[in-house]
């Protein structure tokens, strides 16, 4: 299935990683001018210019979703993966420590998840940087990133490289973590995950019991090609906005089902940075699937492996 | 159910095809032409899978099982992952030719869409050793000069139709195509979130016992599932095993590839147009101007209509 020695701690045949992301969206949200979800705007000439709706959906995040998310992982001793939008960290602090405490890792997201595309080269360095700075300023240390909505530019992954971070999370095309060498630094890729909780946002979407199946269908067919030599991760991703205890219910049955077997790392993507650093500091994409190089090339990924092509192909989409 | 005499080899109630569609998405997509960075990446991400995960997983579940699918094929898909696509078609899948990217036919002026073709088919060809006599067109769209130009360049079968469940015979000049349909359920509906991968594989399982019944009352038809690289997460992959099992499980099955469909139907049913099944067929095609052969002058006339260049 790939080309490629590759191996988990232990011979795990698969690594999982619990994801949160704890964000705090623009202020545009609700309004007629929200770029992140077509359907929640108010008509342009709306009397009172935001539906209230959406507001308090978003704040259940710090007063009840965070809170129960917490509370599930130290029943279930699991340390996530937590992406953190600096605004958050800003507003709650306290809520911040507690989590950083409890052992969840902390990735830079950005400032308030605007997505990239959004963004010129100046005002990304500047959301990193600010969220950056407001978790150091709770004395949270992050060397990981991950793109709001996976979405990254051309200039991203350099811009990472420069502000030293290890680790870029977000992407999506590939089951296994890979080494990106960027600007002499060599980063770890991972993919973010194709199943979350943010496929049930509104009830007419599939429901959480038919996601934490697929997910578990997921699990299965990737524990069995560990098995068979081809390891890889799989991630799951919960969201503070949507812990409503509907989802969390068979969140947990998952968990127990994970625990129930053998040769099954549960980590964070930290730590999945440390072994690929450590042990397999060559492992490139391509070194998985030769396709890489001319899958870089074709779409200017950004992983390094494309050449100039590649650079050239990503960049030109950069209007200002 | 429908009037023609008609029988798969070995008096098979039903023919079943696994199909794979291994493309490169059309230049729309991710595009935001106001944004600063001119598209959105996850999209692209989600495309790239394709080729370092999807193809690789399909491939081995396929092995695993024994199958060789109908794989529609982008011609610059082939270009750029030349390794795979002589891996898969060692493997015994047969290449049918889509496109050179996904782009869809009503998008294409007929020189446009002559050359794609032609690209694309000389792509397979100098890649594999072996041209394609097959085609398909992205998202089943087709115009009113296809099935000529595919005459033209050699085609025997055209896929990505969807009017009938059965294979049958279009007269193009003094030539015979093929027309098949591709599929009414495929792992997209998942993929978009409408629908869980288990959903669609229980929809199809439904849709194979109704036709397998029908077969066993003498009316035989094809069922294909369509699967696509990009979309082949691991969530996916332990579903269609499934599906894979209960097929095998059935006797009668002829589980088979779009290429052996119009081998046979070229050598057994030379004459059977869709109008030898189904006689409304012949105002369908006058009514709609699909392209069947039956419909003579109305047909094409209003199939042309529609051609702006």
């Amino acid at each position: 299935m790939y080309s490629c020695k590759f191996g988990w701690p232990g011979g795990a045949h698969i690594a999982v990683v619990f994801n949160m992301s704890w964000e705090t969206w623009e202020k545009s949200l609700g309004t007629a001018q929200n770029n992140q979800k077509a359907h929640e705007r108010v008509p342009p000439h709306a009397k009172y210019q935001r539906g209230m709706r959406w507001i308090y959906e978003h704040a259940y995040a710090e007063t009840g979703g965070m809170q129960r998310l917490l509370d599930l992982w130290r029943r279930h001793d699991i340390r996530t993966s937590c992406y953190a939008d600096g605004h958050t960290v800003s507003l709650f602090p306290d809520l911040a420590r507690l989590a950083a405490a409890e052992g969840h890792e902390f990735l830079v997201q950005g400032w308030n998840h605007n997505y990239f595309w959004d963004m010129t080269v100046a005002e990304q360095v500047e959301s990193l940087r600010k969220t950056m700075n407001a978790f150091e300023a709770l004395g949270i240390k992050a060397t990981g990133f991950s793109s709001p909505g996976g979405h990254v530019t051309a200039e991203t992954f350099p811009i990472c490289a420069d502000l030293g971070f290890d680790y870029v999370c977000g992407l999506r095309n590939a089951d296994v973590p890979f080494i990106i060498p960027c600007n002499g630094r060599r980063l770890v890729g991972q993919t973010s995950y194709a199943l979350t909780d943010f496929a049930n946002y509104s009830p007419s979407d599939a429901t959480p019991r038919d996601i934490i199946g697929m997910w578990k269908d997921a699990f299965d067919a990737m524990y069995e090609e560990g098995q068979r030599g081809f390891p890889k991760f799989l991630a799951y991703g919960t969201h503070p906005i949507l812990s409503h205890a509907f989802r969390t219910r068979p969140l947990e049955e998952l968990i127990d089902y994970v625990k129930s077997k053998t040769g099954v790392w549960i980590t964070t993507r930290g730590e999945i940075t440390r072994w690929m650093l450590d042990n397999y500091p060559d492992h490139v994409l391509s070194a998985f699937y030769p396709e890489a190089v001319e899958s870089d090339r074709h779409y200017g990924l950004g992983i390094g492996l494309g050449g100039d092509e590649a650079v050239r192909e990503a960049l030109r989409f950069r209007r200002e | 159910m429908y009037e023609a005499d008609f029988q798969w080899p070995g008096g098979a109630h039903i023919a079943v095809v696994f199909n794979m569609s291994w493309e490169i998405p059309e230049h729309a997509v991710g595009a935001r032409p106001k944004a600063k960075y001119k598209r959105a990446m996850r999209p692209i991400y989600e495309a790239a899978f394709a080729d370092t995960g999807g193809i690789q997983r399909l491939v081995d579940l396929w092995d695993r099982h024994q199958i060789r699918t109908s794989c529609y094929v982008d011609g610059l898909t082939v270009k750029l992952f030349p390794r795979m696509a002589q891996a898969i078609r060692q493997k015994g899948h047969e290449f049918i030719v889509q496109g050179w990217t996904h782009e869809f036919l009503y998008d294409l002026t007929v020189a446009e869409q002559a050359d794609a073709i032609a690209r694309t088919n000389d792509a397979i060809l100098e890649v594999t050793g072996q041209r394609a006599y097959g085609f398909s067109s992205a998202g089943g769209h087709l115009t009113a000069e296809t099935f000529f130009i595919l005459a033209d360049q050699g085609f025997t079968y055209s896929c990505g139709l969807r009017n009938a469940e059965v294979p049958f015979i279009i007269p193009v000049g003094d030539k015979k195509i093929v027309g098949m349909t591709s599929y009414a359920v495929s792992d997209t509906p998942a993929a978009r979130q409408t629908l869980t991968p288990r959903e669609v594989c229980e929809q199809w399982r439904d849709y194979f016992d109704c036709l397998y019944d029908e077969g066993k009352r003498g009316f035989p038809k094809m069922l294909a599932y369509g699967s696509h690289p990009h979309y082949a997460n691991g969530h996916r992959i332990r579903p269609l095993e499934e599906l894979i099992a209960y097929v095998k499980s059935k006797e009668k099955v002829w589980i088979t590839t779009r290429g052996e469909i119009a081998s046979y139907m070229l050598e057994h049913y030379p004459g059977h147009d869709l109008s030898v099944f189904y006689p409304e067929a012949v105002n369908s095609d006058r009514l709609y101007g699909l392209g069947l052969g039956i419909g003579g002058q109305e047909a094409i006339g209003k199939a042309r209509s529609y051609r702006e260049d």
